[in-house]
């Protein structure tokens, strides 16, 4: 008890002052050990240094007016509202259909969506929006999904855009650090006809859903510290912590590994895998075998925000001509479903096929 | 290490995001469901054996993330598969309008041979129907394909759709090795070649090579 009011003394005092580009080996320490629950609200964004991006990219009623903007014309309205309903419906905060913390997910998701219009919407971001109203407020949790995105250390642009352009570096690289450090795993993925696929879903999230929730919260305190190495190192942390079990699975009982037994115990205590994680990490650093990054072609390239350009009173005109196209159209075909949607104010919209914007700049 | 089946299908589940293609496939695989399945990321992975007219026969089933992003992942997939099953939601138009696409996808991408069947899920939702039983089936008469209405909420057809799927995949397949007797193109080839997804260069001349056996017929 007493370790632990040291440790979040330590902790005030650390969030007090600005972020360092290189954190000090105090605060490295103290993320290893885990971040005390209470204080993720604090410490996620100082880890990602959100408060920087946010300024550089923004300022702070960008994120209102996008969202007001997002839910009138973005096009992913139906997808995320679709995930909506599928995410973390057992945690207690999502439980409830449209209730006040799904609403926060689905205004950040939308806001996103027509902010960085590359990627716009991918299934994956729900979970890792979700992860982070658990502990952030809606503004802050758009900043911090933004800036994993972008940020060089973490830099998840390149996941989710369309192509998975890093997914495919990250997978090929993975492939070469298996063989080098794990040589009989990679022989019996050879022999069995392992596909890699597997690594999308651990890399999309950061390995939400692939571990036990509080071993995830703890590679999520780390995975902001450190970015996207951890990414890779946990990877092949689960293949040598498991290596005499994984280099003995057939391709079925491998998969039936990763996707219910891995989630459901790990197998190992959380402080271990954390221990060996880091010894991992640096071993890969010292060897000089982490991917290089970031590479630029992977990062975005069209301006972020371009649909602030317009006015509100632009787009509900443009709205407005579209609906009436859309209700003459529908008028003569058959009655379309529309989802309910999250009502500002208690207004309800008829979502439709929410038009998206046509001279949107794309 | 004895195996403990006599035939091994690799199928595969395609359709719109939120069709209902994981719960489809876990009434299937675990006789479960669940409302609020979470949306899949990539591929995932299911296996069931089944007795089909006295032989073991394992299903290895594909589950894949809908949203058209995530088809870059998964058509590298479509070639092993020797059956598919293209999902649809009776109560989305959308969904059902885009079969066409999906199966313009399989053409493009899946063996020449592979076996087809159209699903209309969630046909336990009367009320919010869209799309008609006859549609469905007028669309499934237009590609060739056998169709179904499921629904994995009330398990009603799912099993007799995959052991639908499965007679005509065994079917076609013994057809085919009763012809190609000494040619080389017998039960364990098959298996062999088809039990996984095309990986590399390799596996996919295997499996051309089957198809030279298969279609010379």
């Amino acid at each position: 008890m007493r370790r632990y009011l040291r440790r979040e003394k330590r902790w005030l005092s650390i969030l007090k002052q600005q972020p360092r580009s290189t954190p000090c080996n105090q605060l490295t320490d103290l993320v290893w050990e885990g971040i005390p629950n209470k204080l993720r609200i604090k410490a996620w964004p100082h880890l990602l240094n959100v408060n920087f991006f946010k300024k550089v990219h923004g300022g702070h009623k960008i994120y209102i007016e996008l969202m007001a903007r997002a839910r009138l014309i973005s096009k992913h309205v139906k997808q995320i509202d679709l995930d909506i309903g599928r995410t973390y419906r057992h945690h207690v905060a999502f439980r409830r259909r449209y209730d006040i913390k799904q609403q926060s997910l689905f205004n950040v998701l939308v806001a996103y969506s027509v902010y960085n219009t590359e990627i716009g919407y991918c299934q994956g971001m729900s979970q890792i929006v979700a992860l982070l109203l658990m502990f952030l407020d809606e503004e802050e949790a758009f900043w911090c999904l933004h800036t994993l995105m972008i940020s060089p250390k973490h830099s998840m642009h390149g996941f989710f855009v369309s192509g998975f352009p890093k997914l495919q570096r990250f997978e090929a690289h993975f492939k070469a650090l298996l063989k080098n450090y794990e040589p009989r795993i990679y022989e019996n993925f050879e022999r069995e006809l392992i596909p890699f696929f597997f690594v999308t879903k651990w890399w999309f999230g950061c390995f939400l859903d692939r571990v036990p929730f509080p071993l995830a919260l703890r590679l999520w305190d780390i995975f902001l510290l450190e970015g996207d190495q951890v990414l890779m190192a946990m990877a092949l942390n689960i293949m040598e912590m498991h290596s005499r079990t994984i280099r003995m699975l057939s391709l079925e009982k491998f998969m039936e590994f990763i996707q219910s037994r891995l989630s459901d115990n790990f197998g190992y205590s959380d402080d271990d895998v954390m221990n060996n994680l880091r010894k991992i990490l640096y071993k890969i650093r010292r060897d000089n075998h982490h991917p290089k990054s970031p590479i630029l072609q992977e990062g975005p390239q069209r301006p972020f925000g371009s649909v602030l350009e317009h006015t509100m009173m632009d787009i509900h005109e443009h709205v407005h001509d579209i609906r009436m196209q859309f209700m003459n159209i529908s008028n003569r075909s058959t009655g379309l479903a529309s989802p309910k949607i999250y009502p500002p104010n208690g207004r309800t919209l008829a979502s439709g096929d929410n038009p998206s914007l046509k001279n949107e700049r794309s | 290490m004895a195996r403990t089946y006599d035939y091994l299908f690799k199928l595969l589940l395609i359709g719109d995001s939120g069709v209902g293609k994981t719960c489809v496939l876990f009434r299937f695989s675990d006789d479960s469901f669940n409302n609020s399945f979470i949306s899949t990321i990539g591929i995932d992975f299911k296996i069931r054996t089944i007795d089909l007219d006295g032989k073991k026969i394992k299903l290895q089933i594909w589950d894949t993330a809908g949203q058209e992003r995530f088809r870059t992942i998964t058509t590298a997939y479509y070639r092993g598969a020797m059956g598919i099953m293209l999902v649809y939601d009776i109560t989305n138009e959308k969904s059902f309008e885009n079969i066409k696409n999906w199966i313009r996808n399989i053409e493009e991408h899946a063996s020449q041979d592979v076996e087809r069947m159209i699903i209309g899920n969630k046909c336990d939702m009367e009320d919010r129907r869209v799309v008609s039983r006859d549609r469905g089936q007028q669309l499934s008469i237009e590609y060739g394909t056998k169709f179904m209405e499921t629904s994995a909420k009330l398990n009603h057809n799912i099993e007799e759709a995959f052991y639908t799927l499965a007679r005509d995949i065994k079917g076609k397949m013994e057809r085919g090795q009763g012809q190609t007797v000494g040619v080389g193109g017998t039960t364990g080839r098959y298996q062999q070649d088809s039990t996984i997804a095309a990986q590399g260069n390799n596996l996919c001349k295997n499996r051309h090579t089957f198809h030279c056996d298969f279609i010379a017929f």
